[in-house]
């Protein structure tokens, strides 16, 4: 039997506190509605990766992780052009790992600068002291058609971790990509898959998505179920008009190279890995408050 | 069945020119760039100078200290002279001459910005500071290095030269 010695637990969660091109949201309600989530989540974390959050959210966040005695990194950094801004910021358990901020990843097109990510080193207080490359991204929405812009970031994120797969580094993707793990930008673009023999045969170059196999819900239809609204079946709601006929999307992941599959010394522990739709966050989305994303979860060991 | 390979070759052809072309016109665009800093700055002697980027690759160097025996200080120095590797990137910097009486120094100013090629010259990853900018075309470089030409942190480092 394997011991376990060692477990990092990553999350992620759009928080929906600060829109994109919008105004913060922080209300009392909305602050509320926010630390429920952060309550369920915060005891199965290690580090939550959070976006949609602005400068005019800070105090409540710092407040909030003073009071568990965590860390919060706030990354708003701007584009050159000024015109927006990374809307990221992690709360991170300092007991546990170190964080460096390592770069901002932009795609250039004309004269836009598009976001396709933010970097992160996290180093383990354990003796080992292993590194681990994060990147974090929220990418532009498919509702404002922004196709080509999307084609780019893909590319620039991918382009940005090729060089660390090769050299077998431990890298881990986590954002809200808009779009699912299935889609032609995440699959072919970024090149990550379902399929571990797909990854195991190329450890250095195709990345492995867990939230492909969850984009479908855990529980079926039959009708003793008492409330079929709770039956989820992704990570986001949108009730608005869309092609694929689908209000439950799968935006959400966490992404992992290959090195986490095969011989290393950390796993991916894939039955830790989930979407967190708990009956509390479900309720949160049909009481009007601004919540309309589930975290998603995940934990490597080191055996 | 075909045994012609002619539209392989020419797929490869045109891949091959397009990478040719991409190359011309990013060594055209630092070109320009060279000629304006020489005109910025007024001086003619200034070399633009291009140099690989290494940095000590600490795996490489923690394997080859085990080896080490004897001779501590002198086996470490060969320990990571030896753990140096290339990281892809291409630095770019200024030198001139210094004179100082009947002698003279060259002198080197920091990093401007690095850059590396990708598959086909483009998208093209220009590193300035915290920031990585991934150029998908000529448009997009001439764009991005206007902007960090532009800003304050480049013309410090040009001043203190």
């Amino acid at each position: 039997m394997l011991m376990l010695l060692e477990r990092l637990r990553f999350t992620w969660w759009n928080s929906g506190l600060t829109p994109p091109r919008g105004k913060s949201r922080g209300t009392a309600n909305s602050y509320a509605s926010c630390f429920q989530v952060l309550d369920e989540i915060v005891g199965v974390s290690d580090f939550i990766g959070l976006c949609e959050v602005g400068h005019e959210d800070m105090d409540a966040l710092n407040a909030y992780a003073d009071a568990i005695n965590w860390e919060l990194l706030p990354l708003l950094k701007k584009t050159p052009s000024n015109k927006s801004y990374f809307d990221h910021a992690v709360l991170f358990n300092p007991l546990v790992m170190g964080i460096k901020f390592e770069r901002n990843i932009f795609s250039v097109m004309g004269n836009s600068y598009l976001k396709a990510g933010q970097h992160l080193k996290v180093t383990t207080k354990s003796y080992a002291n292993p590194e681990f490359h994060i990147f974090l991204s929220h990418w532009p929405s498919k509702i404002l058609d922004q196709t080509m812009q999307r084609n780019f970031v893909a590319q620039a994120l991918r382009e940005a971790v090729q060089q660390l797969l090769e050299n077998g580094e431990k890298v881990i993707l986590m954002g809200d990509y808009n779009d699912s793990p299935h889609s032609h930008l995440m699959n072919v673009q970024l090149q990550s898959t379902k399929c571990y023999e797909a990854v195991l045969s190329s450890v250095k170059s195709i990345l492995y998505n867990p939230f492909w196999k969850l984009t479908t819900g855990r529980r079926g239809y039959t009708h003793l179920e008492n409330d079929i609204k709770s039956l989820s079946s992704g990570t986001n709601y949108y009730s608005g008009l869309n092609p694929e006929a689908i209000r439950w999307q799968s935006f959400d992941q966490i992404i992992f190279s290959g090195s986490f599959l095969g011989p290393s010394e950390w796993y991916l522990d894939e039955p830790r890995t989930q979407i967190i739709d708990t009956a509390a966050i479900n309720r949160l989305f049909s009481n009007k408050s601004h919540v309309d994303h589930f975290p998603v979860t995940a934990q490597v060991v080191r055996p | 069945m075909n045994l012609s390979f002619i539209e392989s070759l020419q797929e490869g052809q045109a891949e091959a020119d397009d990478y040719v072309k991409n190359k011309i016109e990013v060594d055209a665009i630092l070109k320009s760039v060279e000629t304006s800093l020489k005109e910025f700055l007024g001086d003619e002697s200034i070399k633009v100078c291009y140099a690989a980027e290494t940095v000590v690759d600490e795996k490489k160097l923690e394997s080859l200290s085990k080896n080490n025996n004897g001779l501590l200080n002198l086996g470490n120095t060969i320990a990571r002279l030896n753990a140096i590797v290339e990281t892809g990137y291409t630095s770019i910097y200024l030198r001139k001459e210094v004179v100082n009486g009947d002698s003279s120094t060259m002198s080197s100013s920091e990093t401007l910005f690095s850059y590396k090629f990708g598959e086909q010259v483009y998208p093209l990853e220009v590193r300035f500071r915290n920031n990585s900018f991934f150029c998908s075309g000529g448009e997009a470089l001439i764009s991005m290095i206007r902007k960090l030409l532009s800003e304050g942190h480049t013309i410090r480092l040009l001043r203190s030269f």
